[in-house]
């Protein structure tokens, strides 16, 4: 049983997402003990059970964390009636969820965890442009929410309006710019919005912050690909376009030998698939 | 016409059990038709194996562009050919082809004009109650055609899929984001073939 605790107490500080696992750990290991032992972490792995039955549809369980919750805090707890809303949520009924939050929302209209679970709600019925809309609203009273603008840059991926999908990327590059995955996310959509060169730049501050990224190393082949295509070197054209494509060239060598290295230390049966792939894009 | 085996719909169902709360994408692998033979039908699919792609965020390219290029050149050398393409959602409810699934079947389409979408139908994977969680579309002008009749599953799809769940394995099956993540992790997942190989019926 302690190991049972102590993973479940990874799961809970690491934020792990291991729903069916956890349900495992119930069901064969903790449901039939008595966890008073533990003190106050019972109610937190109860919590974390009752969040995870639901991800796993095992309404029972949940049922049962939630009673033993109900017990303890009462009704009148609201967190416990966060975790009420959310059991209406997985049965589909929204309609009782959403008065749950709207009058949790009345009583303390500065509850951040319980708006989004109200955006959640929308997201859950497949109203995506008014999830957008209540996230915009979200994001004015809390600007430095990371999760929100993330959240907020995904649906706006799904809509494919990559335009405001930056913006929210910009957020996170301004909020955290020592990130290397804000980077490369910046330079993925920039991408596959067509600016390649914006792309480009992206990709190489990622690489300064962390060299090993090989998102950001494909990337780099990529854009200065795309780049030296649009630009092809000519008589004609001026000698700092042709060194423009040289240097391309040059970075498209680099990258692709970084690449190379990397696989061959890590995985090199697959090497050959990976040369002729790179032969591809740059032809 | 098109049929899929075992290896190939495992896996899909593999992908799909390891992040159940994300849209996930992948593509099917079918036996290159030899056009030089008159007496088979060239649009017939014969999906014998699935490299899943991305869970997530599905709409970016740059990364479609790298894991199909690295796809082609697996194929290129196993008489293999990019036929079939699978998409599901991230809403349980949603099982229509969105915007997304357009644009890769048209980019899969440029080089095999026969391939078919596999588009998940989140309500359908409950295997004990189905023998198929997903509707096989084709794709002409941007219009999506329902082809299901045309479809093969094989019995014991069904139950490998089934089995390997329980065995944990849709904690092991990579895909080409895990790749990225850590090249160390291999999109071709010969450890799959291994536990369906020791599995029997």
């Amino acid at each position: 049983m302690q190991s049972a605790i102590e993973k479940l107490r990874k799961y809970r500080d690491e934020n792990y997402r291991a729903h069916d696992e956890i349900i495992e750990l119930w069901t064969n290991v903790l449901s039939n003990r008595n966890l008073s032992s533990l003190g106050d972490e019972k109610w937190l792995i109860l919590e974390q059970i009752f969040k995870s039955a639901l991800h796993c549809s095992k309404q029972s369980i949940a049922r049962q964390c939630l009673d033993q919750l109900e017990k303890q805090f009462k009704r009148t707890s609201r967190r416990v009636s966060t975790l009420n809303a959310m059991y209406y949520e997985s049965i589909e009924e929204y309609g009782h969820a959403e008065e749950i939050y709207a009058s949790l929302l009345e009583d303390n209209e500065t509850d951040a965890i319980v708006r989004k679970r109200q955006i959640s709600l929308l997201k859950e019925q497949n109203q995506i442009r008014e999830a957008i809309s209540e996230l915009n609203s979200y994001l004015e009273l809390y600007q430095a929410d990371q999760e929100a603008w993330s959240e907020l840059c995904d649906l706006y991926l799904t809509e494919h309006d990559y335009t405001k999908a930056t913006f929210c990327a910009e957020e996170l590059l301004l909020i955290n710019p020592h990130n290397h995955l804000n980077h490369e996310r910046y330079a993925s959509i920039r991408y596959s919005q067509g600016d390649y060169d914006k792309a480009r730049t992206y990709y190489f501050s990622t690489l300064k912050i962390n060299p090993s990224n090989i998102r950001a190393l494909y990337g780099v082949i990529l854009t200065s690909t795309n780049l030296s295509i649009k630009n092809p070197s000519t008589a004609s054209k001026t000698q700092a376009s042709n060194d423009t494509n040289q240097s391309f060239i040059e970075q498209i060598q680099w990258a692709r030998e970084q690449i190379i290295q990397k696989y061959r230390e890590a995985i090199p049966d697959l090497l050959p698939v990976i040369e002729t792939a790179i032969q591809s894009l740059t032809l | 016409m098109s049929e899929i085996n075992t290896l190939a719909f495992t896996k899909m169902f593999l992908h799909l059990a390891k992040y159940p709360e994300l849209a996930v994408n992948g593509i099917l692998l079918g036996v290159r038709s030899n056009s030089a033979n008159d007496e088979a039908d060239s649009s017939y699919l014969n999906f014998v194996d699935c490299i899943p792609l991305f869970h997530g965020v599905l709409s970016l390219s740059p990364m479609l562009e790298i894991a199909l290029s690295q796809i082609d050149a697996y194929c290129s050398t196993r008489n293999l050919t990019i036929a079939g393409y699978y998409h599901a959602n991230e809403n349980y409810s949603d099982p229509n082809p969105n915007f997304t699934a357009l644009r890769i079947m048209e980019k899969i389409k440029e080089n095999n004009p026969n391939a078919v979408l596999l588009m998940i139908d989140n309500t359908l994977v409950d295997l004990n109650e189905n023998d198929r969680f997903y509707n096989v579309f084709t794709l002409t002008d941007k219009t999506w055609k329902n082809v299901n009749e045309t479809h093969i599953v094989n019995d014991e799809s069904r139950l490998s899929a089934l089995s390997l769940v329980k065995r944990n394995q849709h904690r092991q099956i990579i895909d080409f984001d895990n790749h990225l993540d850590s090249i160390s992790n291999d999109w071709r997942n010969p450890n799959i073939r291994n536990e369906l190989n020791a599995t029997s019926f």
